[in-house]
């Protein structure tokens, strides 16, 4: 049977959080942010000079994270957080920032793996940090007894505080001081409901633990409104109360232990419940931060005199969770569309409606712009990402996205690659061909001159406050400058193809000819080296003594082929000069010399390559040396030089063009960084792991650093007759992302010609069209209110040889109807039975899928006319379809993915392969003739296939076959099978990169967007599984799940390799490097580089 | 016989530990109330499924979450209505 093996990387991390929570995690004053997503911790930190959030590191859990909470002891300096997840562990972690990592102190296990109905999730830790409490929806609650000796934070076994029959919605921990800790739960007891019909009734539960007896007991149990949703605890001790909030649907309650009862109505709307809620303790009080499912906020406060008041505080979007910092700042971790960071203003308090009684009247209040909050940053967020689509009219790496749900909705254009800031882009008098900056003394701190090379001159422009050309910098302006060098003190050599000039105070004091007819072909330089590369193949090799002058190595060394190009690299700090010289020739080679003056150009090493060097560069990256090659034809290949051998290893190759590779350095973050230019521009790096990504900017011809105190860190770039200067923004980045806003929550995204088709349905329904050239919407169209689009696609009608949309609506009708694609103007609807959920175009007529119908549609004048119409009795629901030829995959509700065959005898489609296992189909592609990839409401990714001995050339003869188990005669191979923790919504079949190999492209709901790139040789696909096993062996993962459990949540993994995983190898630390090491049998290097180069190869 | 009544006692402690464990006995309606609590405390505790509803339904999370939990309570009616019903 043929296989299919996948390797998944994720390119854009989940941006949906879970939950965020506020600690001093480092251990140092500043207070970090750490949200969790379903299976990432990010760690933030907010500049308060600036406002702004900073991302300090983000962290793969590999398990879905269901609760975080961090934890400190009394009397310690250092939060730890305390994580619940699927792996049936309660998880301490600690934070390492320095490594950029959380190690697990504790990994407590109390349940079985898995989400499951008892297995205790929500964690609430007494704010003495003596104890947690973990509990479960249903029944099970634990308690752990927390302590410090010695060796830091320990542990106890958990203690059962288990309730059957009863569910628990909200659980928390009391505020008690010193005192034993208490807990507090908001219950349903459902025991009585099951015998006879009665409604269900709420309690509030407190719970005390005992710390002398090591015991916990249900202290006492209350009746509270059956709307209850939501406890917060009550500051208590020396600042306040103790007890708890009780907020139900309208009104907000305050109890204690000692039976208080305060209640206070919430101002607005009639069904207004709190949805999340903070205490903030001031220097002599405390407030709290409510907000409803509206958005809104209110602060409340508990008097000194027992009454509570409330004020309307602002409108946000509506959060999963907040946290208010010391700062003066508030993170809202918004629970769709981007997150928000506020800076309080004041602490609002006008307003106030005050209560003491226990008959609250109700009030409205009026909604305002901000105004005790201000915005000052946001952290851009994906989730919930709907629907997606790849362009093919823009450049090949170009994605769509529908994101947010109403008025959070964005249109999102994500291009594969790092973006980049313009500063300006002057236009040159011609064609450019290279460009230098340079400052003129050794101690100038930023460049003096930008240069500018053309085929027959030179152009000298003066970096200041302004660009301004000078003709006075001694710099010769009637020749093409081929490099541009400050040398020594003073000077400054100015390289061109009939020799070098040596330039001091702006005048050239001194030359150097190559011998008559004789060129230069390559060039390299330092501020105390020079070497040139001759056409008669000879090298020549200076050095600049302190009194600047050039000093020619007595002899020439004589290659025996063309030099290329050559490299010295920089100078050591506290060295005179760079100790190797990398000359590439002709011959495919490149050769390593030696500049050391004992041993001046004595040849050390000679490597060979599959093409002629075009460009070399040695530059420090990550510690160390490299030599980074660029191919003429188009290949760009690093590797690191050991100097005292000269050999070259580690090689990591990637293809960028067509064009003869050109390499140049220039600096971001203090880190070097290379910018290698072929038929599109890239930058490499190794701010994270080793990455070579496409740079967002034009081909450019040449390019190099710019230093000014304007921009300290910028690029300077020619391409054609234009000059570009920029900066580059964050390499932290998969993709660029640019956004706008659209009204409603997007459903679908369609493409013709240039423009793309938005489809909203949300509070309205929209069908709007977006100029992919100007970026900007060009007509929009309201259908009627109280009907809503369910889902539309772009149809030829081959009768009419056109091509239209069709919309799908429902309303009081079902209805389908057809519209013009020029202005959008509804043509003619028509009625169907049942709401249909997809649409298609099947030679040349448009196919509908609903219920468990199949019907073909042909253009009418009035109406659709139906052609044909199959009832496929073996399905539920049909919601996704695509066709590939006569043959249609139908997704289903229930009954995962159906393949059907047009019969036009029978004016049919018949059933022809189905699949054994029952799949909520959220999304498919057909990847080829024979083979579905689709992905369900679970998370799952799979791969189905035609079976080799099914056939559906006879049409005929396979609607005779006999259905098998009730289904279709055939049954589908599952080739692939994979837990992505997120619900895929889209699949693309694309090639990213030019030159990349076509790659499915997944988006899901959470925001995320990853790659399955098909493995290609046996020897890969063997090599690749045996180091994913050893990674899955050796490495303990931060929560104790098991990898392969996590990756086979639903279904067993099969034929997918975890690119995530593997690529942790290059983060591990050395101990469990050689564990896999050793299991594997394979060299660290060969494993680091086989994992980069399934990346590198299409990404 | 007093095997019987033990083995009895066994199976009622092991029901109560671990709920959704079922026998002969196991009635339509107990087995149907098990698998929906099953299925609702699946969706709370999956965050993204929990968002894929809270999409459909237009219904925040937090308040998703707190009807999910509260149609646990009583998912399949009460006993005595399956009576009727049969």
């Amino acid at each position: 049977m043929s296989e299919l093996t996948l390797y998944n990387i994720t390119l854009e991390r989940q941006s949906a959080s879970v939950q965020c929570c506020l600690g001093n995690f480092s251990g140092t004053k500043k207070q970090e942010i750490i949200t969790a997503s379903s299976n990432e911790l990010v760690v933030y930190r907010v500049d308060s000079s600036s406002g702004s959030l900073q991302q300090l590191f983000t962290f793969k859990l590999f398990s879905t994270v269901r609760s975080i909470a961090p934890v400190r002891i009394a009397g310690t300096t250092t939060h730890y957080l305390c994580v619940s997840s699927d792996s049936g562990n309660l998880t301490v972690l600690s934070m390492d920032l320095q490594n950029k990592r959380f190690t697990a102190l504790f990994n407590e296990p109390h349940s079985k793996s898995g989400i499951r109905r008892l297995t205790p999730s929500e964690i609430t830790v007494d704010p003495k940090g003596r104890a947690v409490m973990v509990s479960a929806i249903e029944k099970n609650r634990l308690v752990y007894v927390m302590n410090r000796d010695d060796t830091g934070l320990t542990i106890s076994s958990p203690l059962e505080a288990h309730r059957s029959r009863h569910l628990s919605l909200s659980t928390v921990a009391l505020d008690v001081g010193y005192e034993n800790p208490q807990f507090a739960s908001l219950e349903i007891d459902y025991s009585d409901l099951e015998l006879s019909d009665i409604d269900m009734k709420k309690q509030l539960t407190f719970y005390e633990l005992d710390l002398g007896l090591n015991h916990v007991v249900k202290k006492h149990s209350e009746q509270v409104p059956e709307t209850s949703n939501l406890l917060i605890p009550v500051p208590g001790g020396s600042d306040g109360p103790s007890g708890v909030l009780v907020c139900s649907s309208n009104k907000i309650s305050y109890r204690n232990l000692y039976g208080d009862k305060l209640s206070i109505s919430i101002p607005g709307e009639d069904d207004t419940v709190i949805t999340y809620g903070v205490s903030h303790k001031l220097k002599n009080e405390f407030f709290f931060l409510l907000q409803t499912n509206y958005g809104d906020l209110f602060k409340l406060e508990l008097l000194k005199d027992m009454s509570l008041s409330i004020s309307y505080f602002d409108t946000i979007q509506l959060c999963t969770s907040f946290v208010i910092l010391k700062s003066g700042f508030l993170y809202a971790d918004a629970e769709t569309g981007d997150k928000q960071l506020f800076q309080f203003e004041k602490l609002g308090g006008d307003m106030t409606y005050k209560s003491t009684n226990d008959n609250p009247v109700r009030t409205w209040f009026a909604r305002t712009e901000l105004q005790n909050l201000s915005l000052v940053d946001v952290v851009e967020s994906l989730a919930p990402m709907i629907s997606s689509h790849i362009t093919p009219n823009k450049s090949s790496n170009c994605l769509f996205s529908l994101n947010g749900v109403k008025d959070s909705s964005t249109l999102r254009m994500l291009q594969y690659g790092v973006s980049i800031s313009e500063i300006v882009e002057p236009d040159l008098p011609a064609t450019a061909t290279r460009c230098f900056t340079t400052k003129t003394d050794k101690s100038d701190e930023f460049d003096k001159y930008l240069i500018i090379s053309f085929e027959d001159r030179t152009l000298v422009l003066t970096i200041g406050e302004s660009v301004e050309e000078v003709t006075d910098s001694g710099i010769d302006l009637s020749v093409e400058t081929l490099g541009i060098q400050q040398a020594g003190q003073s000077s400054i050599l100015q390289i061109h193809k009939d020799g070098v000039n040596v330039i001091k105070n702006n005048t050239i004091v001194n030359h150097w000819y190559p011998p008559a007819g004789i060129k230069l072909t390559a060039l390299s330089s330092t501020n105390t080296q020079l070497a040139l590369g001759l056409s008669n193949e000879d090298l020549v090799y200076f050095e600049i003594d302190q009194d600047d002058n050039l000093i020619e190595w007595n002899e020439h060394k004589h290659m025996s082929c063309k030099i290329t190009s050559m490299s010295l690299g920089e100078i050591p700090d506290g060295l005179r000069r760079s100790s190797t010289l990398v000359v590439g020739c002709a011959d495919s080679t490149i050769r390593v010399l030696s500049t050391d003056p004992k041993s001046t150009l004595e040849s050390i090493s000679l490597q060979a390559l599959s093409s002629v060097p075009s460009s070399l560069l040695i530059c420090n990256m990550n510690n160390q040396l490299c030599v980074h090659i660029g191919l003429e034809n188009g290949v760009y290949v690093r590797t690191v030089l050991d100097v005292k051998s000269g050999d070259l290893s580690s090689t990591k190759q990637k293809y960028l063009g067509n064009r003869p590779v050109i390499l140049t350095k220039t600096r971001l973050n203090k880190e070097n960084v290379v910018i290698a230019l072929s038929a599109t521009t890239w930058i490499v790096h190794e701010m994270e792991s080793f990455k070579v990504q496409p740079l967002l900017i034009e081909p450019l011809a040449y390019s190099t650093s710019f230093h000014s105190e304007d921009c300290p860190e910028g690029l300077v770039g020619v391409y054609k007759r234009k000059l570009v200067i920029c900066t580059i923004d964050s390499l932290t980045q998969t993709f660029k992302k640019d956004s706008l806003q659209i009204q409603t929550t997007g459903k679908l995204l369609l493409e013709d010609d240039k423009y793309l088709y938005i489809i909203l349905s949300g509070e309205g329904s929209y069908i709007q069209k977006f100029n992919e050239n100007t970026n900007e919407i060009e007509k929009s169209v309201e259908i009627p209110k109280g009907t809503k689009i369910v889902t539309a696609n772009m149809v030829h009608f081959q009768s009419k040889n056109a091509k239209y949309l069709v919309c799908s609506s429902t309303g009081e009708e079902n209805l389908l109807s057809v519209y013009d694609l020029n202005d959008l103007s509804l043509i003619h609807s028509t009625k169907i039975p049942e709401q249909c959920h997809c649409l298609g175009e099947f030679q040349g007529k448009l196919i509908a899928g609903y219920g468990c119908y199949l019907r073909l549609f042909d253009m009418g004048v009035k109406q659709l006319l139906s052609k044909s119409n199959t009832h496929l009795k073996t399905l539920s629901s049909i919601v996704r379809l695509d066709v590939q030829g006569s043959r249609v995959a139908i997704g289903d509700i229930r009954d995962s993915i159906t393949l059907v065959t047009f019969s036009h005898e029978m004016n049919a489609f018949v059933l022809f392969v189905d699949d054994i296992v029952t799949r909520h189909v959220t999304s498919l592609k057909f990847l080829d003739y024979n083979t579905v990839v689709g992905g369900d409401k679970f998370g799952n990714v799979f791969v189905l296939r035609v079976p080799e001995s099914a056939s559906d050339d006879d049409v005929g003869y396979l609607s005779t076959k006999p259905l098998s188990t009730n289904g279709a005669p055939f049954k589908f191979n599952t080739l692939c099978q994979f837990y992505l923790d997120d619900i895929p919504m889209s699949f693309h079949k694309t090639n990213f990169t030019p030159g990349g190999r076509d790659i499915i492209v997944y988006t899901c709901l959470l925001g995320t967007v990853g790659a399955l790139i098909p493995l290609i040789t046996m020897s890969d696909i063997k090599f690749l599984k045996s180091v994913e096993k050893a990674m899955r062996d050796s490495l303990e993962l931060p929560t104790g799940r098991m990898h392969l459990k996590y990756r086979g949540y639903y279904a067993p993994v099969k034929n997918v390799i975890d690119g995530d995983l593997l690529e942790l190898f290059d983060t591990l630390d050395s101990n469990s490097q050689d564990l896999v090491i050793s299991e594997t049998g394979r060299k660290k290097e060969e494993i680091s580089r086989r994992v980069y180069d399934v990346r590198l190869g299409s990404l | 016989m007093a095997d019987k009544v033990r083995e009895q006692q066994v199976y009622n402690q092991l029901k109560s530990r671990h709920i959704g464990l079922g026998d002969e006995t196991t009635t339509k309606h107990e087995w149907m109330t098990n698998v929906h609590r099953d299925s609702y405390a699946s969706a709370v505790g999956h965050p993204s499924m929990l968002t894929y509803l809270s999409i459909a339904h237009d219904t925040p999370k937090a308040v998703l979450r707190t009807q999910l939990i509260e149609k646990m309570a009583n998912p399949c009616g009460s006993k005595s209505n399956e009576t009727h019903n049969e």
